[in-house]
């Protein structure tokens, strides 16, 4: 589950997932869902993703910014991520992502530059797990 | 297990240790306040926030009472609070008065630190670096042009944006249909405009009357990785997305005839602002730095109370890096400018018979080692801008020949709906380390906008004021609605009341194509 919230300069996400994987996968769905609104995608492709970072927050943020460097270089937006392995300490993960290159023409919702550091969280409770993302528009 | 599993789980191992110790190394601080923020009066435009907790001077914020509510509903003013807790910082943490919220350091945000005991901090930057405003004045005034607001003259605007529209690559991640070769990159990144100069894209004129002669010293092409040039090389030349625009205007008010003269504007004068940046190739350098500075934050012991502040000295190996990574990058964004004006000037003179002469071109998200004085003392310090504009007064050297007996013009873009600003930098600005605002400031977050508005009325509501806008994505249109901003002219009004810069002329829109 994901919403937006309002941020007077750029866009902030909050996501929350029942597991850690869960809420990773959302931030993937919810960045797309940013980017291309709701622009018709499909899953024509499927890439292995594996990302490093210092810890959880700083892994969300390193998720984002990976998805909006593939969808600039390569326009591919994927429609799901799959966390096949989370390390125990939320820093590494490695997954798949489903998606397709969207062609030049398809109307986007909005641009994005980057996912800022700035009040990131990768919030492991019992029950579930939270994120908060400012993202540069 | 074998051998080559053993290596691998060990190395697994050492990496996980290597992240643990840093996480357990990246020293954290207390917000020093926390909203609602307290604001000493220090006179009617500069208000004082209080040094406390981690803050290593206080914070100045240039506000006048009208301005100063909306500032109150965010956390603008935290942000400027955040950014007097690095280290080696010199005079007071400003926020000029287009301030708002932000990521780390606040957008209209002004701090400079000292070149041995202070930091570089890419936050101050921003993910767009150099981005900028050009403005550009054309030789044929609205009526000539024919562009007045009948139904005739919009009409012919329309035709004047829908082919700006095609000319300039616009949207995120868009692409220009040129290709430019490794060497010619590597030149632009490292020679900026004067480099563009020997390929022809740019006049000796343009050259003249860009921010440091459109070339920030010290780039070094190898310092930007391989993703950011794949990301951004192919972007040369093309709008980008969010707030950035190409738009149409005409000089509706001349202040300081003496000034404008000088500047080249008069009344009644068709122009070109273009707003834009480094692309994706800007946005890239930034990642790749945030990531080696939370590195040296924890190297170097410094304490962040917010890790989109993390910096690394300004003489260590990081901070070099990243100055000579952040000067290719603002190179390559004062290029980008460059031929995104040679499209405009195809399409003025192909539809007006018309010829566009920079007037000048000037950085907003940028880190500059310049000479200010100190203490009473000049001295060289790291200046950065993020959301704010150089404003120097007129005899300064940096001031192009042509207006050192004015000053530097101080552009200042407005909403797409009422009116930009150009000024002349002021005597006053000594204390802004030579800054002024860069912009309106948002008031409305883009969601509050999309909730109030649709796309079709704030078209049609510009239309109405003899405004035509063409957007290149579905949501920018409303978001970027007037409305979303506050009105320039408060703003202006606050940096010319203190003495920073002053008003020489009012631009009001007749066109703009929107990222």
């Amino acid at each position: 589950m994901f919403r937006f919230l309002d941020h007077t300069g750029d866009f902030a996400l909050e996501v929350t997932g029942a597991t850690p994987e869960a809420a990773l996968e959302e931030t993937a769905r919810a960045l797309v869902a940013l980017v291309a609104g709701e622009a018709p995608l499909a899953e024509r492709e499927t890439r292995p993703i594996a990302l490093e970072a210092f810890d959880g927050a700083d892994l969300v943020v390193a998720l984002g910014n990976e998805l909006l460097f593939l969808f600039e270089t390569e326009r591919f937006l994927p429609t799901r991520l799959v966390v096949d392995h989370l390390d125990p300490d939320h820093a590494s993960f490695e997954g798949r992502l489903f998606g397709e290159r969207v062609p030049r023409d398809l109307p986007l919702a909005r641009p994005a530059k980057a996912v800022t550091h700035h009040d990131a969280t990768f919030d492991v409770r019992p029950d579930q797990t939270l994120v908060h993302l400012v993202i540069d528009l | 297990m074998s051998r080559q599993d053993r290596k691998k789980k060990q190395k697994k191992l050492a990496k996980e240790e290597a992240r643990a110790a840093l996480r357990a190394h990246v020293p954290h601080a207390q917000r020093p306040w926390r909203s609602p923020v307290p604001l000493e009066p220090i006179d009617e435009v500069r208000w004082r926030i209080p040094q406390r907790g981690a803050m290593r001077t206080h914070g100045v914020v240039y506000a006048d009472e009208s301005l100063l509510p909306d500032l109150r509903e965010d956390a603008s003013l935290e942000q400027v609070a955040n950014v007097a807790t690095l280290p080696g910082i010199v005079g007071p943490s400003m926020a000029m008065p287009d301030i708002h919220w932000g990521y780390g350091f606040p957008i209209g945000g002004v701090a400079a630190f000292d070149l041995d005991e202070g930091v570089v901090s890419p936050g101050g930057v921003g993910y767009d670096i150099n981005c900028g405003v050009r403005l550009l004045a054309s030789d044929v005034d609205v009526e000539g042009a024919r562009l007045e607001s009948t139904s005739k003259g919009l009409e012919r605007t329309r035709k004047l944006v829908d082919d700006l529209f095609a000319a300039i690559p616009s949207g995120v991640g868009e692409r220009s249909d040129e290709r430019i070769g490794g060497d010619v990159l590597r030149g632009i990144l490292e020679g900026g405009l004067p480099f563009a100069r020997t390929l022809g894209w740019a006049t000796d004129d343009d050259v003249a009357h860009v921010e440091e002669n459109g070339v920030i010293r010290g780039a070094r092409a190898d310092a930007i990785s391989s993703r950011a040039r794949m990301r951004g090389g192919p972007q040369l030349g093309t709008l980008g997305s969010g707030n950035h625009f190409a738009e149409i205007g005409v000089v509706d008010q001349v202040y300081d005839p003496e000034a404008a003269e000088a500047f080249g504007l008069r009344l009644g004068q068709i122009t070109l602002m273009i707003h834009s940046g480094s692309r994706g190739l800007g946005h890239q350098v930034c990642v790749d730095a945030i990531t080696e500075m939370l590195r040296a934050a924890a190297k170097y012991d410094i304490p962040l109370v917010d890790r989109q502040l993390c910096c690394a000295p300004v003489r260590s190996v990081e901070g070099h890096e990243y100055l000579e990574a952040m000067a290719a990058a603002a190179n390559f964004a004062f290029a980008n400018r460059q031929l995104m004006t040679n499209k405009a000037r195809d399409v003025f003179e192909r539809r007006l018979g018309a010829e566009l002469r920079t007037v000048y071109d000037v950085c907003h998200n940028i880190a500059k080692i310049e000479e200010h004085v100190v203490d009473g003392a000049p001295k060289e310090i790291l200046v950065h801008r993020k959301g704010a504009t150089r404003a120097l007064p007129k005899d300064h050297p940096l001031v192009p020949e042509a207006y050192r007996a004015v000053g530097q013009p101080v552009i200042i873009p407005g909403d797409m709906g009422r009116y930009s600003f150009v000024l002349k930098g002021e005597a006053g600005s000594a204390e802004t380390f030579g800054s002024a605002c860069h912009g309106a400031g948002r008031v409305l977050s883009r969601g509050e906008a999309k909730r109030r508005f649709e796309r079709s009325d704030v078209s049609k509501a510009l239309e109405d004021r003899g405004v035509i806008v063409r957007g290149a994505s579905k949501e920018t249109i409303v978001e970027e609605m007037p409305q979303a901003y506050k009105d320039v002219a408060d703003v202006v009004d606050v940096v010319a009341r203190g003495g920073i810069a002053s008003k020489v002329a009012r631009i009001r829109p007749i066109g703009c194509v929107k990222g």
